[in-house]
């Protein structure tokens, strides 16, 4: 990602800044009122496992829609086209459907309280270790390029220096979850989703109105780019040439399975959403609930995109000065008014600082229970790891704030993103998978299977990709090739090692493999809960459904 | 129950002692509330929307459409709140933790829920 263009900066008036600061007051009111709630660790953390289904829902949509992804997913649709929808359609509603059908009833019905200490009770503590520390490294990392990232947006946009919109965002989302916790956290997710809507609904229908509707976007970019371009799988046959540098295949595999059940099922950031529900139906309808507006988000995101590579042809070459991330900031700047202009920007800023509190809660629940209480001072009195958490909030956000700038030597967000990802996630998605549905593997196998996936992924990406030595035509093909890699290798490993290690006594397995049940009673429905409508397998089935159909108008 | 299941009795208790269902406020009426202000802040705007601003909107009051839109999402989330109000605080029924008995793998000698009692009961029974 480099430097916006400076023709971006936004017309703001008097109108638009009191939408913001207004915002900004909400914020932080919302983490003062939420600190009531907050009395044990597991209010801070997973608040209280009590929050209703729709709320942690809407949560677990919004802290995906974070900045990084509304920017780079507009830049994917005018780089790669209607390419991009693969990532919402192959690319999350069929790992979201499995996370709330098959494995929430693991992950809830085991009272964990946090992705990696599944593996803790299922593996052992060296698997655990290893996926906390990545995982605490990656979502410091990871907040730290959504600072930079906003920095560099708000710099362009508002004119604001970049150390003063990294202060300023940085110690608003340090507040809020200092004092409220992931309370505060979720709620002003659920806040932020419905501003992003306010914000980008007008965006795209000013743009299309601008170009002649959903016909008159079709035609121009046939036009310029060929038939290709406005459809989901044309030209992805085997040994075809795209824009994406991938084929139906790896598509599929690459990113449809092995990058989207990664990140969906085991990235702690979105699954903490759905330990907070109140109960296990909750929990499980959490991912499906946010399965259906996921689904629609192609249209006001992706959509954007191909409207700014319409309108600014020359976008994401030189000779325009303008990137592919600046397609939502160019249609800004040049369809709205001051007033919505201000609800756009409110709706960006909160974006990027709702991503950075997604990964700050989690951050914070990984650092503190599974790290420092798990290992280093064991046993103290929950009061302590309240503390602690709050403590370690801060110094999460700060380091974030230092690590700000990694981001810079990628062109396109999102490629930095899915790298790391296909890093991190996939590996632990095999081991998760392959643990949940086979008794017998082992807590050695797990380990070595989680610590060989992911250097195969990185010597994959890093050496055979980039020293050229196997010829992959785009950094996204590359990232999809790299999971299958991860997945495979770490599979392979746990298979064969199995055999020859000592397999967990089966009766510690209770509860967290296929086919055991947890001690003690489950948690008794609420009423309500038996109504057809909110049974996972119908929610389940008919989101798997409508995706399939939203590719028929791009297939035919 | 051997040490294995101690963490799900101390998650238990952090959950009965948990105050997030008694004292957490409504989202929803943060919701209602911030867009009732963003639809009449937009509003205003829409009505005093000059010719540039219609124009720069390929024709549209942009402003006064989402203003409408934004007011009547607000007003409709708190007419939910209204309709279906969250329990009274204190008045929300607590789920019951395990009990001894209750189920196949619940040992007699588990605690009872009291702070710290749970690792020593535990185990033969």
């Amino acid at each position: 990602m480099h430097y916006l263009a400076e023709g971006l900066r936004l017309p703001t008036n008097a109108l638009d800044y009191t939408i913001l600061i207004l915002y900004f007051a909400v914020v932080l009111g919302v983490g003062f009122a939420a600190r009531a709630s907050v009395k044990t660790s597991l209010d801070f953390f997973l608040s209280g496992r009590s929050l209703p289904a729709w709320v942690t829902g809407l949560a677990f949509v919004a802290a995906n829609l974070g900045a990084l992804e509304i920017l780079g997913m507009a830049a994917n649709g005018a780089q790669y086209g209607v390419y991009t929808v693969h990532w919402y359609w192959v690319g999350a509603i069929p790992a979201m459907v499995f996370l709330g059908l098959v494995m929430m009833p693991f992950y809830y019905g085991s009272k964990v309280r946090s992705v990696p200490e599944f593996l803790l009770h299922r593996y052992g503590p060296s698997s655990h270790l290893l996926s906390s520390i990545i995982f605490s490294v990656a979502s410091v990392l990871i907040a730290g390029v959504n600072l930079y990232a906003m920095a560099i947006v708000v710099e362009a946009l508002l004119g604001w220096p970049q150390w003063v919109a990294i202060v300023v965002a940085g110690l608003f989302v340090l507040a809020y979850i200092t004092l409220g916790g992931l309370s505060s956290a979720i709620y002003n997710e659920v806040l932020q989703f419905f501003v992003i809507l306010a914000a980008l609904i007008p965006l795209t229908v000013v743009g299309l109105r601008r170009i002649g509707g959903f016909g008159g976007l079709k035609d121009a970019l046939t036009d310029s780019h060929g038939p290709n371009f406005v459809s989901a799988w044309g030209g992805t046959g085997i040994g075809s040439s795209n824009p994406l540098g991938a084929n139906w295949l790896t598509i599929v595999l690459g990113l449809g399975f092995c990058l989207s059940f990664g990140y969906w099922t085991t990235n702690f950031a979105e699954v903490q959403r759905a330990l907070s529900a109140k109960n296990l139906s909750a929990a499980q309808r959490t991912p499906l609930i946010a399965a259906f507006p996921k689904m629609f988000i192609p249209l006001i995101v992706v959509v954007p995109g191909l409207i700014a590579l319409v309108m600014e042809p020359d976008i994401g070459s030189k000779k325009s000065g303008l990137q592919y991330n600046d397609a939502i900031p160019l249609l800004m700047s040049e369809l709205l008014p001051n007033g919505v202009l201000g609800l756009a920007v409110t709706g960006l800023l909160a974006a990027f600082m709702a991503g950075m509190a997604a990964n700050v809660s989690s951050f914070n629940t990984v650092f503190t229970n599974d790290i420092w209480r798990a290992y280093v001072m064991k046993g103290r009195p929950d009061g302590y790891y309240l503390l602690t958490g709050r403590v370690v909030t801060a110094i999460g956000v700060l380091v974030g704030m230092g690590t700000a700038f990694i981001a810079s030597s990628f062109s396109n967000i999102m490629n930095y993103l899915q790298t790391l990802f296909s890093f991190f996630n996939v590996p632990l998605f095999c081991v998760f998978i392959i643990g949940m549905f086979w008794k017998r593997a082992t807590a050695a196998a797990g380990f070595w299977g989680l610590l060989c996936g992911t250097v195969a992924a990185m010597i994959n990406y890093f050496w055979l990709y980039l020293a050229d030595v196997i010829a992959i035509p785009s950094d996204q093909g590359a990232n999809f090739v790299s999971a299958i890699v991860a997945f495979v290798v770490g599979g392979v490993v746990m298979v064969a090692l199995t055999p020859f290690t000592k397999p967990k006594p089966v009766e510690s397995l209770a509860g967290l493999v296929y086919g055991t049940t947890a001690p003690g009673v489950a948690e008794p429905p609420a009423p309500g809960d038996e109504a057809w409508y909110r049974r996972p397998a119908v929610l389940g089935w008919s989101a798997l459904i409508l995706a399939a159909l939203c590719y028929i108008p791009f297939s035919l | 129950m051997s040490e294995e299941y101690e963490y799900r009795h101390e998650v238990e208790d952090l959950q009965q002692k948990s105050a997030t269902a008694a004292r957490l406020f409504d989202v929803r009426r943060i919701i209602g509330g911030l867009f009732v202000i963003y639809g009449i802040l937009v509003l205003i705007a829409g009505f005093t929307a000059s010719d540039a601003d219609v124009r720069k909107a390929s024709g549209i009051n942009i402003n006064l459409w989402t203003g409408s839109c934004v007011l009547a999402v607000g007003l409709l989330f708190l007419l939910w709140m209204k309709l279906r109000p969250l329990s009274a605080p204190g008045a929300e029924p607590k789920p019951e933790p395990a009990r001894p008995g209750s189920g196949p793998g619940a040992g007699p000698g588990n605690g009872t829920g009291e702070p710290g009692g749970r690792a020593p009961g535990s185990g033969a029974g």
